[in-house]
């Protein structure tokens, strides 16, 4: 009896966690439409642009 | 990770920082693209030594100007990669990847982050464990967990995770 509330425990702890990584996955894709507004994202978009117009391509030796 | 017979070649990022250690990067067809770490501790709520240390990979386009499907871009992987390794900088650190599925792509996206990891130079490095989860309206939704293959936490580290696939996936 004991043991099968355990499990039953453990099953809605591992729905409840799967469902908070599901819900964050979906937050992060919400937040990414609203990026660029983000004035420290626009300045790092520009510092590559212009740092990718100087080499001549954005591609590096990583 | 720099070969010098072999040099990797990838696209230029900048890491931003913040609250979601973000990172960006621009490719050939002015795609910008933003990965970010977001802290996600509550994962290992019965591993206080690696709560800190975990992290949700999360990979977007947040501009695309010519508003075009994304190509296949060969730059991708050692650019992923490069990214993951800068910020692997400690041995506890654990990374989750959760493949969304809301747009039933999510398999092919899964195949392709398998696919850079398998085959980039640094994957020896690292242990990476899949799960898939069955979701009550039988769409399955896919995470891997990537450790460094020195954390000293790993094995429980990868024992939880995988414990969490077998009690999600229990009948309900």
């Amino acid at each position: 009896m004991e043991t099968k509330i355990n499990a039953e425990q453990s099953s809605l702890e591992a729905q409840e966690l799967a469902k908070k990584l599901i819900a964050s996955k979906k937050k992060a894709h919400e937040e990414a439409k609203y990026a660029m507004q983000n004035p420290q994202v626009q300045e790092v978009v520009q510092r590559l642009k212009k740092r990718n117009a100087e080499r001549g391509t954005p591609i590096i030796r990583l | 990770m720099q070969n010098e017979e072999h040099p990797l070649l990838g696209y230029d990022f900048e890491f931003l920082g913040g609250l979601d250690n973000s990172y960006y990067f621009i490719t050939k067809n002015e795609i910008v693209y933003e990965v970010k770490f977001k802290t996600s501790g509550y994962v290992f709520d019965k591993l206080p030594a690696i709560q800190s240390h975990t992290f949700e990979f999360i990979i977007e386009v947040i501009e695309n100007p010519k508003g075009t499907a994304v190509p296949f871009d060969n730059m991708m992987r050692n650019t992923v990669a490069a990214i993951i390794l800068d910020f692997f900088n400690h041995d506890k650190t654990v990374v989750i990847y959760v493949c969304d599925t809301s747009d039933a792509r999510g398999m092919a996206r899964f195949r392709k982050f398998n696919s850079w990891f398998s085959t980039h130079p640094a994957a020896a490095k690292f242990s990476k464990h899949d799960i898939g989860l069955m979701e009550v309206n039988e769409t399955p939704f896919f995470a891997s967990i990537i450790t460094r293959i020195d954390n000293p936490l790993g094995r429980q580290v990868v024992w939880q995770f995988l414990e969490l696939a077998t009690q999600y996936n229990q009948p309900k």
